[in-house]
């Protein structure tokens, strides 16, 4: 007997608090990057730079990510969540480590407050991970969609792990390899390992059913699976052992494992039933041109390996984070939070009478200012990191805090929504 | 997947499950294709309707359900309603009618 989704879905009150407080340190990242924009114009090793990463990674994708999948995994897996309390301990305990962290780096303060912050958010991705590993194991369902939720759960806990040391090492020098080498693969485990493998696992299963097209073969997704993870692991020996060689092996294993599911949603996508792509859905596929953009640049900082220019490390990984993940989460925001409200209000009301339906909770109109305040905003701060241009940037980010207050407006609409009728 | 040939009394059952709308598509489920079988039974006061969704773990499942039986219920007040998914065939979007297949252009 299948499990019917919304019966196993956990309380509300367990999901909706992630995509607001989420968004609202989403807010604060932007009106610092706002304020603070000429640091992306200097190298990417910055205290502050650092700080404001963290935020966007843990405070902003993480947060709303986490809350996303306790909603989501009981769709996919047909199953129920592990453990309800695990979910509040674990977001309670990476907001207190996030802010902790934040103002320590922001402040250059690598003293004991550091060191338990980085514990703190080591302690809060442990429990996260073991809290979706054990509702993962109680389904039975063999789907490639599984193992890559499941491998994305290892590299967040490794990636936490490398943090914590990283944090340790700057408080009490240990390391004997270098702490910016360490700090790449700190940065690629979360970025590939862990939000890449996860977006990947949900977005096969839910592009297809948003889109209707559902005749897509998901066997060259094997391809991304084995390659991602080959990459990762050769990426950190080619760390540890010095070599170029290996360090030319990720590079390739990470664009060969990138291009299957890149032509994948690039199918789904032309396949499609349903012909009218909602605003949610296209800001969502407008970030895969972010990911691609960010491929071509990586290429550029491959090929001229031994004379790196600082721009194009910012753009790269502005690009990933502010472009294509975050993107593809203010997106897909649209498609999910609506859905629990609704779930959750009004889905006992019979569909006969004039019940609303989830698309009805939110504003098109907002959601439409803010795909185009975005778009326009990312577009001008790359330009402005690329022209190393500090006006341009302010411009970009103004426009960025424009569209994330719309974001905003709209999740608090969403949740507020009292009356049943349209 | 066509319905097999039904009788006027089990017409009648698939025209109420018109009302039933899959929140994400915005289609009757009746248009989408997802209704695979109606048996009503007069003298034992039982409908039986076999149906699926769009994709094994619709989100919108059980809603979907709980507004099937709804709906029948106010119609058929004196009979025993059961609503049952089946996932073989598989759903595909062909199953839908020619209504169907007007609103995927047009939405």
């Amino acid at each position: 007997m299948i499990n019917l989704q919304s019966q196993s879905s956990p309380s509300k009150n367990i999901i909706v608090p992630h995509f607001v407080i989420g968004s609202i340190n989403w807010t604060i990242t932007i009106l610092f990057l706002l304020l603070n924009s000429d640091l992306l114009l200097g190298h990417h090793f910055n205290h502050k730079l650092i700080a404001i990463t963290h935020l966007i990674t843990l405070g902003w994708i993480s947060t709303v990510i986490f809350g996303a999948i306790y909603q989501l995994i009981p769709v996919i897996f047909q199953t129920t969540l592990y453990s309800e309390n695990l979910a509040k301990a674990s977001f309670v305990s990476l907001q207190i480590g996030t802010w902790v962290f934040f103002f320590s780096f922001w402040y250059s303060n690598t003293s004991i407050p550091l060191v338990i912050s980085a514990i703190i958010l080591a302690i809060s991705l442990l429990i996260f991970g073991i809290n979706i590993l054990k509702t993962i194991l109680l389904s039975n369902l063999k789907a490639i969609e599984r193992i890559f939720i499941f491998s994305s759960i290892i590299w967040l806990i490794f990636t936490g792990i490398i943090g914590t040391i990283l944090a340790i090492n700057l408080s009490f020098p240990f390391l004997s390899i270098s702490h910016l080498e360490l700090l790449k693969v700190h940065a690629h485990f979360g970025i590939i390992g862990w939000f890449s493998q996860l977006i990947i696992g949900v977005s096969i299963v839910l592009f297809p059913m948003f889109l209707l097209s559902h005749n897509q073969s998901k066997s060259p997704l094997k391809i991304t699976l084995l390659f991602s993870n080959f990459g990762l692991i050769i990426g950190f020996c080619s760390i540890v052992l010095f070599s170029n060689y290996l360090l030319i092996t990720a590079f390739i294993s990470g664009v060969i494992a990138l291009l299957p599911y890149l032509h994948f949603i690039l199918f789904t996508y032309l396949k499609r039933i349903k012909k009218k792509v909602d605003i949610g859905m296209k800001k969502s596929l407008f970030s895969f041109i972010w990911i691609s953009i960010a491929l071509i640049v990586s290429f550029q900082i491959f090929l001229n390996f031994s004379e790196i220019n600082q721009w194009q490390i910012n753009l790269y990984i502005t690009l990933f984070l502010l472009g294509f993940i975050s993107s593809l989460i203010m997106g897909q925001t649209f498609k999910t939070l609506p859905f629990i409200i609704w779930l959750s209000n009004y889905k006992s009301t019979p569909s006969h009478s004039n019940k609303i339906l989830p698309k009805d909770l939110y504003s098109h109109t907002i959601l439409t200012w803010q795909y185009f305040s975005y778009s326009i905003g990312l577009i001008l701060v790359a330009f402005g990191i690329f022209k190393l241009n500090n006006p341009i940037l302010i411009i970009g980010f103004s426009l960025l805090l424009i569209a994330v207050l719309l974001y905003v407006l709209n999740i608090f609409k969403i949740i507020t929504r009292k009356n049943l009728s349209k | 997947m066509t319905l097999t040939i039904l009788s006027e009394d089990e017409k009648e059952v698939l025209n109420v499950l018109k009302d039933v709308i899959d929140p994400e598509i915005e289609l009757n489920i009746v248009d989408l294709g997802l209704v695979y079988g109606i048996q009503r039974n007069s003298k034992t006061k039982g409908i039986i309707v076999s149906m699926t969704l769009t994709s094994i773990g619709c989100p919108m499942g059980d809603v979907i359900m709980d507004d099937a039986k709804s709906v029948l219920f106010n119609h058929f007040p004196d009979y025993k309603i059961t609503v049952q998914f089946v996932w073989t065939p598989k759903w595909t979007p062909e199953m839908a009618t020619e209504e169907g297949q007007l609103h995927f252009e047009t939405h």
